[in-house]
């Protein structure tokens, strides 16, 4: 068995087990009629402590806190382990009032944001590998600009010579927008091999026309269209991998800051009303 | 058609002397002097005359009272032989402060890291340029610097020392066999030294054999009996054991010294071809002639594969070649030819054993764990015959070698990955790209990390571009101040700021562009010049393990996925258990 998975069971099982104790404290509340909302409020907003800890820790990597993968494990099960103690804080009912309906969904928004990460942090990095060349995401622009600088010379130098004006033609058609512009949000989210599929598609139903010359360049433009779309892959993937992460961070501060001011309110009104 | 092509005449050897300044006079006079007037030029082939390599590979240095001609612990590739005028060699270790290498306290780097809490606002801010608080000095003498020490009566006083006499060699031992000076040469009066380069060096020992024999002699009597006591096969053997096997003893070299250019040409060719092109030390099928072992530098393990060669390991230094062949002789009479071939990936010093001494010394006195070892090596023999394309590609080869495929383990030699011991290696199925490692690296180091997310890769696995600690660390030979330095306690390969002057010899020199040179700036953000060529002035930057903080590495530390660590490769066994976590 491969350690990773021994570490998660490991995990699971610790996690389970104090969520165990956690539930059994709860019903042995219930049955002694002991108000829990304060003990679970404090429990909950000190997960969320812990958690936003993580990204201290990172801010700080050059003090020895212990490596951040056993902080990323750490975060993960505490993160899960939440949402048992909001439902048991939130007493498994829909939230009432404008500050706990914000409250709520931030949790929700953070905890979903959290799961969406996971998945994304398990197995987009396998699929960038599997693209045909590894680009830093700074250097990607860059790079998106050469391929498409190429495609126009490839076209323009093509031009210059009487009858070859077939792939000029598809050029500025289909394939001007393809390698000049950006791809779109769409393409972002669910990134697919459509647009690519379809162009050389359609590149090879009008290779026919092609004089010999146009022929080599046809075949140069393959590979251009095939690099474009690798480069716009690996740029998608890359902003997701890096996207969820400024919204995950983001809705955890926006919760620490609104749970911190439901906390005081709670405990101020602690009492009942006065 | 015009012809579009320029006559020149073909680059040589002695293009670019060690001292152009050298005179035939000057020449003419060391050829005068011993051992040089004891050599017989006649021996020496016409392309590499005894008066050209004087002319071409040596150089007169001149010290004054308390130079540093010689520091322990720099790497070197040239040997010296005194002329006139007197230099000691320093039998005990100096302290570190005193030759410009001081050793960080623990609480010393625990203020470091409180400095790190506020991070300066521009990459590479310098608080000073020269080292105020070293009691080395450096005075520059034309392009060379020379190093000198002061207070030289105090330290002979309290250190003990041993007079070199003229006509006497030094620091022939590191600039042959690549490794760390193992004592200090200070100049007590003014002298006069020549300089001989280890390319010159080697040329005079092999066409003067009476300067081999009594070099190779040097080493057996200072350094051999000590590498082999920490050789696992030897380490039982008592003195007197030791020294018949430090008398049989063979020594033999193979490649090139300076691997690491003809290594980036030979880039371009196929494996195949860059499988033949290493010197073969020991050849598959052939009688084993004594047992190998590895000295200085890597060998390539293969057997014979249709046409080519396939890699099964690779072999560092002090690890052994032909003993389970030897030992099944031994064990059963009968004859066993090499099942591998081992060839010089770059450059390899090797010794040889005689197969006697191996049967009488090693064999018998083996532990038995050992002996069942071996007993089960050579068992396997006949399950798994050598030539199997599947097992062997499937399979691993030795115990060191756990799971690593041949095409792994080609690719690692290939690249001269294996020389690293700190390679940084990213698990690409786990990196999330999330550049947390380079963020805490440049956090860690003058807001300018010291390596680059991108390297070659391999089978999921990227070697990045980051200093990887060489076991032969080239980038440390030529340094003409010492900043470039192995840290004793951690092994790492460290720039002291304050001594590098920014020439740029160990970033060019460095064969996986790992250094690189970067201009500073004051805490304003202004760039520093040198007053008087007014050009920015430039430090080597280089991954140096975080040496100076607590906790190791931050990259390894600061990376939430597990995805990058850094792994060994001179044990293949670390990468293959890695991988397969």
């Amino acid at each position: 068995m491969s350690s990773f998975r021994i570490r998660r069971y490991r995990n699971s099982l610790g996690t389970a087990t104090l969520l165990l104790c956690f539930v059994a404290y709860l019903s042995w509340c219930q049955q002694h009629l002991i108000d829990t909302r304060l003990d679970t409020g404090y429990l909950l907003y000190g997960c969320v402590i812990v958690l936003l800890a993580f990204h201290w820790r990172k801010r700080l990597s050059f003090l020895p806190l212990g490596k951040a993968s056993t902080w990323m494990q750490f975060h993960i099960y505490t993160g899960l382990a939440a949402l048992p103690i909001y439902l048991a804080h939130a007493g498994f009912q829909l939230p009432q009032g404008r500050l706990e309906l914000v409250l709520s969904s931030l949790f929700t928004l953070t905890f979903v944001s959290g799961i969406v990460g996971l998945y994304v942090t398990r197995t987009y990095p396998q699929r960038l590998t599997n693209a045909s060349q590894q680009v830093l995401f700074d250097q990607i622009p860059a790079a998106q600009h050469l391929v498409a600088q190429q495609a126009r010379q490839l076209v323009l130098q093509l031009v210059q010579e009487p009858g070859t004006t077939t792939l000029a033609r598809f050029y500025q058609e289909r394939l001007h927008t393809y390698f000049e512009q950006p791809r779109g949000w769409r393409f972002t989210l669910r990134p697919g091999i459509q647009t690519r599929r379809a162009l050389m598609s359609q590149l090879t139903s009008i290779q026919r026309y092609f004089s010999a010359r146009e022929q080599v360049a046809g075949d140069q433009m393959f590979q251009l269209i095939r690099q474009k779309d690798d480069l716009d892959y690996q740029q998608a993937l890359q902003t997701i991998l890096r996207g969820w992460l400024y919204l995950h961070i983001s809705l955890s501060y926006s919760l620490f800051v609104v749970g911190a001011v439901h906390g005081a309110l709670a405990l101020n009104f602690a009492g009942g009303a006065q | 058609m015009l012809r579009k092509e320029v006559q020149v005449e073909r680059p040589s050897r002695w293009d670019v002397p060690l001292d152009d300044q050298l005179t035939s006079a000057l020449v003419d006079r060391m050829l005068q002097i011993p051992p040089f007037s004891r050599m017989d030029a006649d021996r020496f082939p016409a392309s590499c005359p005894l008066r050209g390599i004087l002319q071409n590979d040596t150089r007169i240095v001149s010290c004054k009272p308390g130079d540093l001609i010689v520091r322990e612990g720099d790497y070197g590739n040239s040997a010296f032989m005194l002329i006139t005028g007197t230099v000691v060699v320093t039998l005990d270790p100096l302290p570190a402060e005193l030759i410009g290498r001081p050793k960080q306290q623990r609480w010393r780097k625990f203020i470091k890291l409180l400095r790190h809490l506020r991070r300066p606002r521009f990459a590479e801010v310098r608080q000073a340029i020269h080292d105020a608080t070293t009691r080395l000095g450096q005075r520059h003498n034309g392009a060379q610097t020379q190093l000198f020490l002061q207070d030289v009566p105090g330290i002979l006083n309290r250190h003990r020392t041993l007079q070199i006499r003229p006509g006497e060699f030094f620091g022939e031992i590191a600039a042959l066999a690549r490794t760390q000076r193992t004592a200090s040469v200070i100049a007590t009066h003014p002298a006069q030294l020549l300089e001989i380069r280890w390319q010159g060096l080697r040329d005079l020992m092999k066409y003067a054999p009476k300067l081999r024999q009594h070099i190779e002699e040097l080493y057996r009597q200072n350094s051999l009996s000590t590498h082999l006591r920490q050789t696992p096969l030897f380490a039982q053997l008592d003195k007197a054991q030791l020294k018949r096997v430090c008398e049989a003893t063979q020594f033999e070299t193979f490649g090139n010294f300076e691997w690491n250019q003809p290594y980036q040409k030979l880039q371009q060719a196929s494996i195949n071809e860059r499988i033949a092109a290493e010197p073969m030390i020991a050849e598959e099928g052939n009688t084993p002639n004594g047992l190998i072992l590895i000295r200085n530098g890597f060998a390539r393990r293969s057997e014979a594969c249709g046409v080519s060669h396939r890699t099964v390991s690779y072999l560092g230094k002090g690890q052994a070649f032909g003993l389970e062949e030897l030992y099944h002789q031994w064990k059963t009479g009968e004859a066993a030819s090499l099942r591998h071939s081992l060839r010089a990936v770059g450059y390899v010093d090797v010794l040889r054993i005689p197969t006697d001494l191996v049967e009488q010394l090693v064999f018998q006195r083996m532990p038995a764990a050992e002996r069942t070892k071996l007993e089960k090596a050579t068992e396997n023999w006949q399950r798994a015959p050598a030539n199997n394309i599947a097992t062997s590609v499937a399979k691993p080869h030795q115990a060191s070698c756990a799971e690593l495929p041949t095409s792994m383990l080609e690719f690692i030699v290939d690249q001269r990955l294996m020389n690293g011991t700190q390679t940084m290696v990213i698990h690409l199925d786990r990196c999330t790209r999330c550049d947390d490692c380079v963020r805490a690296c440049s956090d860690a180091h003058d807001n300018n990390p010291r390596f680059v997310r991108d390297g070659v890769v391999f089978n999921r696995q990227m070697f990045a571009s980051a200093c990887m600690h060489c076991t032969d660390p080239v980038c440390m030979i030529g340094c003409p101040t010492g900043a470039i330095a192995r840290d004793e306690s951690s092994g790492a390969i460290v720039i002291q700021d304050l001594t590098c002057i920014g020439c740029s010899t160990c970033a060019n020199s460095c064969p996986y562009q790992a250094i690189r040179m970067v201009p500073i700036r004051d805490g304003k953000g202004q760039l520093i010049v040198d007053e008087q060529v007014q050009s920015p002035l430039l430090k080597a930057t280089k991954c140096d393990l975080c040496n100076d903080l607590l906790g190791g590495p931050v990259c390894q530390r600061a990376c939430p996925h597990d995805a990058l660590a850094r792994i060994d490769l001179t044990k293949p066994d670390e990468l293959a258990q890695w991988i397969a976590r």
